[in-house]
């Protein structure tokens, strides 16, 4: 049976983990938004910050719920979500080069 | 003349294309709210027939909303414990080697084949979100102490739902073909992966559409990488419709209080619709 406060936890922690990425892309593509208005140079590489960060946001919450699965010594959780980042990655390297 | 505005303003979109571009993400983000969906069943077409951008980078874009939408409602229903974080993390190993597969796949496609691909998709789509969707029953098998029984309280029931999950197999196949569709279309797949959780898998429909909606975020990033790293995602476009999908998803929540869900279904259906003929006359026209 998963003790209820563990399972909390779990949720507590993917859950701060998206919002700081939610929060911290949104910011960058809206200052992104207004130079592109303003016709400023930046904007574009702005853009590009803010949906990297933005794509990176749920490669956060796997690693916090990795953390968590580790510290709850929940193994076969923590073998899937470290399964999940190495496919993440591979597919970082697998593009198609150039 | 709409073609062309794609080619010769990828760099700086004008102030109005920004604003159509912005509603575009925000009708999507209130769908999504209102209906539990990704919303790339609205937003692919919506930049293919309206602003012209071609059917690969629209899905790239599209993903990237995907990712926006999941992550802004992601982390209420993780909080709340609606979003079963175990089951989703379990079933995630087959939607990210899925979506893995379609992203590597998706260059060798022809875009005419990914917008009839699509608009096949919208034309059952459509036809799910007319006909009712399944009353959620009450009872599902009482948790047994499993690793990922879920449990949440459910306002509209005023008690806490405890359920275990079932045929397991049948969850981790369905996740594999959601990421396939999910990488090739730009949808989140949640419409594959919702009915079978619920249906065979024993998983409450809130509990189901949350965890799908959970999901759909580290899907979409897995094929997002292949598409950023293939060039295909524009990226001022890409920002300017996740800014709009995470607007409209906080005005789609308020709204979700006030309107009835089948009224907002039927309507959906009917404008899914029209889109998917639309899509079907681009593919026929070449």
């Amino acid at each position: 049976m998963p003790a209820e406060p563990e399972t909390r936890e779990e949720g507590r922690l993917a859950g701060a983990a998206l919002r700081v990425g939610v929060t911290a892309s949104v910011a960058i593509m809206s200052a992104a938004l207004v130079l592109s208005v303003l016709r400023h140079g930046r904007g574009e590489t702005l853009a590009w910050l803010g949906v990297a960060v933005l794509i990176a946001t749920p490669l956060l919450r796997v690693v916090f719920l990795a953390a968590a699965f580790a510290r709850g010594r929940q193994w076969r959780l923590l073998a899937a979500s470290v399964v999940v980042l190495g496919m993440l990655a591979s597919g970082i390297l697998l593009g198609r080069p150039g | 003349m709409r073609q062309n505005w794609y080619d010769t303003h990828r760099m700086l979109p004008e102030f109005w294309n920004i604003l159509g571009l912005l509603a575009a993400g925000a009708v999507s983000g209130v769908i999504g709210a209102l209906l539990g969906l990704g919303g790339g069943i609205f937003l692919v077409p919506a930049l293919v027939l309206a602003f012209g951008v071609p059917m690969h980078q629209a899905v790239a874009a599209s993903l990237v909303a995907v990712i926006a939408t999941s992550s802004a409602a992601g982390a209420r229903n993780a909080e709340a414990g609606v979003a079963n974080v175990r089951l989703g993390m379990t079933l995630e190993t087959a939607t990210v080697l899925g979506a893995l597969a379609g992203a590597l796949l998706a260059h060798r496609v022809p875009d005419r084949v990914l917008l009839g691909l699509f608009a096949l998709v919208q034309f059952a789509v459509s036809a799910m979100l007319w006909r009712r969707r399944a009353a959620d029953a009450d009872e599902f098998a009482p948790a047994q102490g499993g690793l990922l029984d879920g449990r949440y309280f459910d306002p509209a029931k005023g008690r806490t739902i405890h359920y275990s999950v079932r045929n397991l197999p049948t969850a981790v196949s369905t996740s594999l073909g959601a990421g396939l569709m999910s990488a090739l279309l730009g949808v989140g797949g949640g419409i594959l992966k919702v009915p079978v959780l619920h249906l065979f898998c024993g998983v409450p429909m809130k509990a189901a559409t949350a965890t799908s909606n959970f999901m759909i975020g580290v899907t979409a990033a897995a094929s997002a990488v292949v598409y950023l790293r293939d060039g295909y995602v524009p990226a001022l476009i890409s920002a300017t419709v996740a800014l709009g999908v995470v607007a409209g998803s906080q005005g789609g929540l308020a709204l979700s209080r006030r309107m009835s869900e089948s009224g907002v279904r039927r309507v959906f259906a009917a404008v899914t619709l029209v889109m998917a003929c639309a899509m079907l006359r681009r593919v026929l026209a070449g």
